[in-house]
Parts: C-alpha cells; structure tokens; sequence
C-alpha cells in the first residue's frame, strides 16, 4: 500500500501542470459551488427585504386586537412595553435575545395636511432615527438635507409627497391628526429631510419623525404601534418565534401581545417558498455542473494515461492496485482542491455576507431605476462551507474510479498501443 | 483550407475528447436556459397576481382620472357605450376581451362598525374572460346580478358578513347626497391580493350606476390581451391614436399600473443576473480546464506537427478552429436539450408540492405549479457565448504548446 | 236646477278655497321655526358628548355666530386652545401646537367634526333649507305630548345636500324642530335629531338638549347641550378675522 501511495505521489509530482490544472478546477468547481448557496440564500432574503423592512420585520410584535384595526390606523391598541411599563426596556430585553439582530418600534398613524386647500393624505412614522437607518438603509435614499433627530420637532418626507404639498426642505409644514383621545389636532414640524424611494409608499405617503415627537403629540408616552425584530434570515425568523413568545409571556402576563412571523396568513409567503424552491433547483444544476467539470478533469487525465496504465500491468501491477493509486491520486488531488475551494469560498462568502455586493456600478445606465439594494448580502453558513468540502472530495475520488476502472480492464498490449 | 480540413479530421478522428469538452459546454448552456427559464416562471409568478387580479393588461382612462385613481372619484368619467372602444376593438385583432368598471369609495357596515372600502362595479360575465377572480372564490358562487356583493376573505372575517348575508354600504352620490346599497353577499373571495381581501367590494355595474344617479357612466376600461407582452407596444399605438383624434383619455399598459409589484421584480432580475453569471463561471472554467488538459496531452502532436514543418501560426490555428469546432457542437447539443427542457418546463411545468411536500414553511398547504418561461434572447446570447468562449480558451494553450521544442514536446514523457 | 246647482258648487268651492286660504303651509311652519332656531347673532356655550360605539368623549365650547360668520373655541381640556372660524364657505382652524392656521374646503368639510356625526357640511350649511328642499306638510301629530306638524321635505333637483329626504316634526305652538328623521337616497333611515329639552329665552323657543343617532351603528350617537345662549349680543369688529385666531 504504501509503494502505491508513494507512486501516486510521484505521478502527481511529475506532471505538476495537469496536477494544478486539475486541483484548480476542483478548488473553483467547490468555491463557487459553495458561494452560490450563500448567494440564493442572500438572494431570497434580499428580494423580500422590502416588505420585510416596511412592512412586517421578520417578526412583529403588536397588540393583538390591533390587527384588526391596523388598516385604521388605530392608536388605542398600542404597545407599552412588559406591564406598560415602556417601550424602551421591552425592545432592550428584546435585542438581547439570542438571533435578534434589531428591535425597532415604530408609532404609526394617519394624518395629513391641507397646504393648497387640497387635502393630502399622509402616513406618519414615528421612529428611532439610528435604528431605522440601520434597519432600512434609508439614509442611503436621503437626495437632500438629512435624517431627523430625536427630540426635534422635524420631518423626513419623500420627494412625492413634497411635490403633492408644494414644499421644500427647510419649509415648515403644519400637519393635521387625531390623537389617542381622538381629538383633532395640528402640529407644526420642519422639513429637514428629502428622500427618493422608487417605492411609492416611502415617496408619496410617509414622512418620518422622531418616535418621541410622535409619543407626545398623539399623548401616547412611551408607547408605540408595533416593535420589529430582525432576525438573521426569512427562514431564521420561524426558528425564533417560540423564543420570543417564551420572553413575552415571561415577562408580561396581560397575554395582550401577539408574535407574528412574517409569513403569518400572508399571501407573500407562497411565492418565498415558491421562490426558495426554485432558487434550490438551481442550486442542484449548479452542483450538477460542477460536478461534470470535475469528471471532466478526471476522465480527460485518466484518459491520458492509458499508455502509463498499459506499463504498470506490464510491469505486474494488478488492476486492483491500479485502481487504488488512481482513486489515491485523486482523492489526493480531491482534498487539496476541496480544501482550497472551501476556504476561499468560505472567505469569500463571509466578507462579503459583511460588506455585500454593489452591483450599483453594473446596473448604471443599463436600468435607469435606482434600486432601493443594489446589495446582495450572501449568507454565511459553516455547513455549507464543509458540505462543499466533502462534496468535492468525494465527487473526485469517486470519478477517477470509472474511467480508471475501464482502462486497468484494458488488455496491457491495447493500452501500450495507445501511442 | 488545408488547416482548416486538418483541424476538423482532428476533431473526427479524436471523437472521445472532442466528445468530452462539447459536453461541458453542452451542459453548461442546458443548465444555464434551464435556470433563466425558472427564473423567468418565479418573476412571472410575482407579476400574475397583480395582473390576472387587479391590473389587467391595459386600461383606458381619462389622464385626469389617472391621477386622482387612488380616490377613486367620480369625476372625469367615461361613457359605457363608448365609440372609442368600439373602433379600439374592431381595429386591433389582438384583443381577448374588455370590460368597464365604476369605482367610487364607501363605508360598508354591519350596524355596528364601518369601515372605508372601495366599491367596483364590474360586468361579471367579461370580467370572467379578464380577471381569474372566479379562481379563488372561497364561499359562495362569483357574482352575478341585482343587488349582490362579492368580498374577500379579510373584509368578511372583519367585519363578521356570511354568505347570505345582507352587507350595507353608505357613500355619497355625484351630488353629495348620502345612499345606501344593502347587498345580498354572494360571494367570498381568498385571493393572494391583499387589496381584495381587505379593501374591494364588487357589486353588478348597473347596481353602481343606478346608486350613483350615474347612468351609463364607467371610470375605465380593462382590457385583456391575446398577449401579455404586448401591452407596452399597445398602449403606445392606442396612446398616438387618441393624441391624433385630440381625446383627453389615455391608454396605461400594465407596467403603469403595478409600478411597486414591478420594482421589486426588477431588484429581483438583478440577482439572477448574478445567479446566472456564476453558472456561466462554472461553465467557462470548465471549459478551460478541459482545452488546457487536452493542449497538455497533444503536446507531441503538436511536436510532430512542427517537425513536419508547420509553422507556430499555423499550429495555433488548428488548435483555434478545432476548438471553435467543439464549441460549434457543444452549443448546438446545448441549445437543443435547453430547448427541449425549456419546452417542457414551460408546457407542463415543475409541481411545487412535489418538492416542499405539499405545505409551505409555516404549515399552510400549497399546491400549483412553476410555468418555465420562454426567452429567446438568452438561447442566442448562450449560443454565441459558448462558441466564443470556447475559441478564446483555446487561444493561450494553443500558443504556449506551439511555442515547445519540437524534440522535447515529443519526448515530454 | 241646473242654477241652483252651480251656486252650491260656487259656494262649496268658495268655502273650500278659503279654508286653504287659512291653512299654514309647510314653507310658512319652516320659516316660522327657522325665526326660532336660525341664529343671526348669538353667543353660544355648548357641550357636545360624543358616543362611537361605546367610547364616550366630550368637547365643550363657546360660539360667537353673526350671520354666516362663526368663531368656535374650545374649552374642554383635551382641546383647549382650538379655534374654528367659519365665513361663508370657507373653514379656517388654528391648534396650539401648530404655527399657522390651517385652511380646509371641499372634501374635508364632509367628514364628522372631531369625529362627531354633526359633519362640517351641515353645519355650513346656513343657506336656508327652504331653498334645498320641497316641503309638503303631510300632517298634524303628537310627539312626546307635545302638537305637532309632520313635515316631509325632498331634495330639489340637482341639489348638493347631504340627506334626500327629511321627515321633520315641529311643535304646533312653539314652533320648534322637536325631531328629525334623515334619510338616504336609498329610502334607509341614516340619522335621528332628537329634542329632549327645549327653552324659551328671550322670548324665543330653542331647543336645549339634542341627541342625533346614527341608525346604521349601535350605540353611535352626539348630544348636542346648550350650556347658556346670548341672543344678539355686542360682538367686537374683527372678531371674525384670521388675526383673532392666533
């Protein structure tokens, strides 16, 4: 046994070029094939993103009779925190949970404006301003001036509804609402922010402002229409759920809040997990043709070799022994390249599930849109990093065995013939 | 021509090889149609709820309709016998169908709660022929006329309505006088449209009008196309008709109407961009690989050639051709079987519940099928593509092998 | 015979045209309670309970009205510092918290004020209802003990009101609206006005305590209380400006 590993070694040494070509082949074949599963689970994630960051989070968190009345926008049925006893500590207790990334609260109500005896209709969001710019990126959407700050009397509205009121950044607009007394109110607040948003939720209807100039015009101190979770992925929210119901029956025993995952009696969830399916099918394909480039490389070395295989039964190397060095060879070859390929891959998935990819540059002048992520965010996984890892050993040692097998059958004066 | 005659006996004579790298290629650009079609079927399948349910293909509106249609008012409306859609209809034969619809906004009550909704009167027979609504009604039968209503599913929870029952609703006339319509539920509806589920009532047209005091009047029509893709072109050909008989009203195809389902498909043909170019990475490397095996392998070939004589120039055009050959044939295999399976994907389709065992992550059942889509340019694109790939790879090997010693290429072992 | 007969006819039909002759009309009983309930010039302090499906709130404010010009504040402590002002068509209102005063028109006006089911609409409206509506008077009843003329008015053709039909009792002796019936196009009875309190100040019959129901939801109603009434009071000049909002 060992003088075959010793001669597979010395193959392999000897003919350093198809050695590395091949090894390279292999590394490439487990590098992308492990990228691209943390591409379509970035891929997944990020085609619902907008509905997961202006609509329901991964997972939400609302008092349970709200639901029904969350097309009113009501305010009575509001979140107060474990035992009212406030918002802020329940979204602390909450990001400290195992998988919660962000808790973000949100006050949201009707309201609207009459600058031109015209009546707009608008949506008000009262919001953390550093949470929402982690959580949505809109800052990124910011076209002039900049976010709200908390504790200011500003707004941050998109370049729509500017237009529908006939403002500008730096005009001051009175807005009209009615707060949890439902009394009819007005305020007035400054523009400090334009936003462009290719969504005509963001663009035409919202306008932010601080979560504590919300609380305190509507006389809702403290509280908030709903609290957001943002979990790893779409697929990680269900995970966590029951975690977050345990934290909430601990610590309030009103029974008055309801957890709702994102794909709750939502029709969007059919075309996730239709989505998802589809992404998997691919993601077979892809192995798939990895794996014929591999065979490829094996069959076309192997094939090389008949004239060598020919010599060494001459030489009284039984075919079983033949066999044995090349399956040697190739899982020699098949480690290597899969260890290679599963740590760039691994690396490479992992820097940029932190930095992203910014296709910004590619989609310029091709769509004229501005995509509100032009990021993918490819999703780390350690299984898949070593799942690509055994797969690629395994795919190589096992392909070398067929072509292998075919020419140690051969008759040593056929093989020596192949001249 | 001799060259050229050489390099394509090479390719007969070595049938193995040249068999080995046309199938990477082959399997490569199958994969790559294979996964541009599934593609397509997932984005399509984004966009059809929004189509075969709420937008149609195209609608017909007066321009100062068009802006205000979020309040649905009941100004700048259309008449029902209209002359313009009759002339629409005769002119272009690639109309399936057409229908008019009144909207206005109301509060439907249950004499206790009320709640503001918006109210369409719809022509059931045609809207059958242009909307799938009869698809996903739940409870009950789809409307048909008289003083009915049809809902969805949210709507009804809400506000506690059965079959059967009779829904009250309370709106304005043009005049600002208040009035009522008590409507016998007909029908539930359960549809992947949020709108519908929570927000629209259809009732009969004629219902609509007579309540409004708005005899024959309609706020737009809708029209279903014999295909989906000719809706911009349409509503461009209908737009330049109305603007040279100097009409008010306006044509708007159905990527107008769906502008937030149409962002988020966009953003989502950016990411199987990058899906796509990866398998084509694969492919290419592949490809590569192999042709830099193979120029390894005919190194004393290559050796012999040039002892009988043939120069580099020449040597490296061999090699070009052959390859360009195998992409040739890599290619065309390739387009086949994507056609084949395109074909198939697109006429018979993937069950889904096959695949997620029949209920979706979170336990609700899903049933259906994945229609493959048909894109003829990427069947081009992957055609050229792999034959220029194929030649280009060649190109390095080629030379590097045509630069070796005679002598030593042919003793290389 | 065939004179004699002609004179009884005369003279029944004679008798018959002069009894008409005596008989009040319908516009005649309107305009009669509009001299009551119609005010020209009045300083009003009013509370209104609001009751939406079980929910109660109250609002209290003091009116000045002259004509078609009106200044509401509220003194209630949930809205104190809120002030309407009413000229002709248009609305203006000015909040504390806000820097400028806030114009409405148009669809705004239709919506309940503060959420009431008075809307602003009906309470512009200070074009006398004679001139909307054709009034019939189809009977004498009695109502809460009280003699009373049963009046139906349907709108006019092309008219621009609220209600199509109203069916109005009005005190035979006082002449004062004591309840009103508002229906829809449709036939279905939407809303009630009911007095359940009348005063006479000044001479004048006015009704005191009104409840309007709104029949298409339980439990859904707005009392409207008159806390004191001033008839013809000094109203400074330019009291009625924008400048006496702020």
């Amino acid at each position: 046994m060992k003088f075959l590993i010793t001669l597979a070694g010395r193959n392999l040494f000897r003919n350093k070029m198809r050695t590395i070509v091949s090894i390279t082949a292999i590394a490439i074949a487990v590098m992308v094939v492990i990228f691209a599963r943390g591409l379509v689970m970035g891929v997944l994630n990020s085609s619902f993103s907008l509905y997961v960051q202006y609509d329901s989070g991964h997972i939400r968190i609302i008092d349970e009779k709200y639901d029904q009345k969350e097309k009113l926008l009501s305010l009575i049925h509001p979140v107060d925190g474990f035992n009212s006893k406030g918002i802020m500590p329940m979204v602390e207790k909450l990001e400290a949970e195992e998988g919660v990334e962000l808790a973000i609260p949100r006050l949201r109500f009707g309201a609207m404006a009459s600058p031109d005896e015209e009546i707009v209709r608008m949506l008000g969001w009262g919001v953390l301003p550093e949470k929402e710019i982690e959580f949505t990126e809109i800052e990124s959407k910011l076209v002039e001036g900049r976010m709200i700050e908390m504790g200011q009397r500003e707004v941050v509205m998109g370049t729509g509804l500017m237009d529908s009121l006939n403002k500008n950044v730096g005009d001051k607009v009175t807005i009209l609402y009615k707060n949890s007394f439902d009394a009819f109110k007005g305020s007035t607040f400054k523009i400090v922010g334009k936003v462009d948003h290719y969504l005509p939720l963001i663009n035409d209807r919202l306008f932010y402002l601080p979560i504590d100039q919300a609380q305190r015009i509507l006389l809702m101190q403290d509280m908030a229409t709903e609290i957001l979770l943002k979990t790893k992925s779409m697929s990680a929210a269900q995970s966590i759920e029951p975690q977050i119901e345990q934290l909430i029956q601990s610590n309030d025993g009103r029974g008055k809040y309801a957890v709702q995952t994102w794909g709750e009696a939502n029709p969007l969830l059919k075309l996730f997990d239709v989505a998802k399916y589809i992404y998997n099918v691919i993601y077979i394909l892809l192995l798939l043709l990895a794996a014929i480039v591999v065979i490829n490389t094996m069959v076309m070395i192997v094939k090389e070799r008949t004239q060598e295989i020919g010599m060494m039964q001459a030489l009284g190397l039984k075919s079983r022994e033949i066999l044995t060095m090349f399956m040697i060879e190739g899982t020699f070859m098949g480690l290597v390249g899969s260890l290679i390929g599963s740590v760039s891959g691994g690396a490479l998935t992992k820097y940029l599930a932190v930095h992203g990819i910014d296709y910004t540059q590619a989609v310029e002048g091709v769509i004229d849109e501005v995509f509100m992520n032009p990021m993918i965010y490819p999703v780390y996984n350690l299984e898949n990093v070593i799942f690509g890892f055994i797969l690629g050993t395994i795919v190589t040692a096992l392909t070398c065995i067929i072509p292998a097998r075919r020419a140690a059958n051969l008759e040593p004066n056929d093989a020596l013939r192949d001249i | 021509m001799f060259l050229t005659k050489l390099a394509i006996k090479n390719l007969a004579r070595h049938k193995k090889r040249t068999a080995i790298t046309a199938l990477v290629i082959s399997f490569g650009i199958f994969i790559f149609l294979l996964s541009d079609s599934l593609m397509i079927g997932l984005r399509d399948i984004s966009l059809d709820n929004n189509i075969e349910l709420e937008t149609a293909h195209l609608q017909i509106m007066e321009e100062d309709y068009w802006d205000e249609k979020e309040e649905a008012p009941l100004d700048y409306l259309l008449n029902e016998n209209n002359e313009v859609i009759n002339q629409i209809d005769n002119k272009y034969s690639n109309i399936a169908q057409h229908t008019a619809r009144l909207n206005f906004s109301a509060t439907i009550n249950n004499g206790q709660e009320e709640y503001p909704i918006q109210v369409i009167g719809i022509q059931p027979k045609k809207e059958i022929d242009i909307f799938e609504l009869e698809e996903y009604i739940l409870k009950g039968e789809m409307l048909s006329s008289g003083q009915k209503a049809m809902i969805g599913k949210s709507l009804a929870n809400m506000m506690g309505f059965e079959v059967g029952d009779y829904v009250t609703l309370l709106f304005k006339t043009e005049e600002g006088t208040f009035n009522t319509i008590d409507a016998e539920l007909q029908g539930v509806l359960d549809t992947p449209n949020p709108m519908i589920n929570e927000m629209y009532v259809y009732i009969p047209l004629p219902l609509a009008q007579d309540s409004l005091n708005l005899e024959n009047k309609v706020s737009k029509y809708l029209f279903r196309l014999k295909n989906r893709d000719q809706s911009v072109e349409m509503a461009a050909n209908l737009n330049e008709d109305f603007r040279q008989a100097g009409l008010s009203i306006k044509a708007y195809n159905w990527e107008q109407l769906s502008k937030e389902v149409l962002a988020m498909v966009r953003q989502g043909n950016i990411e199987n961009l990058v899906m796509l170019a990866i398998i084509i990475l694969l492919a290419t490397v592949g490809v590569i690989n192999t042709v830099i095996l193979a120029a390894l392998e005919r190194l004393e070939e290559i050796g012999m050639m040039k002892a009988l004589g043939l120069k580099a120039r020449e040597i490296i055009y061999i090699f070009v051709i052959e390859s360009a050959g195998i992409g040739v044939i890599g290619s065309t295999i390739g387009i086949i079987f994507g056609a084949i399976g395109v074909y198939l994907l697109k006429n018979i389709g993937i069950s889904i519940s096959a695949m997620t065992g029949g209920t979706t992550s979170f336990g609700m059942p899903i049933a259906g099928k994945i229609y493959g889509g048909w894109h003829p340019e990427a069947f081009l694109f992957i055609f050229i593509f792999g034959i220029i790939i194929s030649t280009l790879a060649s190109i390095l090997p080629a030379r590097w092998g045509a630069k070796k010693d005679p002598v030593k290429a042919i003793y290389h072992r | 015979m065939k004179f004699k007969k002609v004179t009884a006819l005369i003279i029944l039909s004679l008798f018959i045209f002069s009894s008409s002759a005596l008989a009040i009309t319908a516009e005649e009983i309107i305009n009669k309670r509009d001299d009551n309930e119609y005010l020209k010039q009045a300083r009003v302090e009013s509370t209104m309970i609001i009751n939406n499906a079980g929910r109660e709130l109250e609002k209290k404010m003091v009116s000045l009205i002259e004509g078609d010009k009106a200044l509401v504040r509220f003194t209630n402590p949930m809205d104190r510092g809120t002030k309407f002002l009413k000229r002709e068509d248009n609305l203006w209102m000015f909040f504390p918290d806000a820097e400028d005063v806030v114009k409405l028109s148009g669809h705004m006006l239709e919506r309940g004020m503060m959420g009431s089911d008075f809307s602003y609409k009906d309470m512009m409206e200070s074009e006398k209802l004679t001139e909307l509506y054709n009034f019939e008077l189809v009977g004498e009843v009695e109502y809460n003990g009280r003699p009373c003329y049963k009046i139906e008015a349907i709108k006019e053709e092309g008219a621009e009101v609220s209600y199509y039909k109203r069916i109005g009792w009005i005190d035979k002796e006082r002449f004062i609206g004591l309840r009103e019936e508002l229906y829809a196009e449709s036939g279905k009875l939407l809303k009630v006005a009911e007095v359940t309190e009348v005063e006479e100040i000044e001479g004048r019959w006015y009704p005191i305590r009104t409840i309007m129901e709104n029949k298409l939801r339980e439990n859904t109603s707005t009392t409207f209380i008159i806390d004191s009434i001033e008839f013809n009071p000094e109203i400074p000049e330019g009291t009625f400006s924008l400048e006496s909002l702020q």
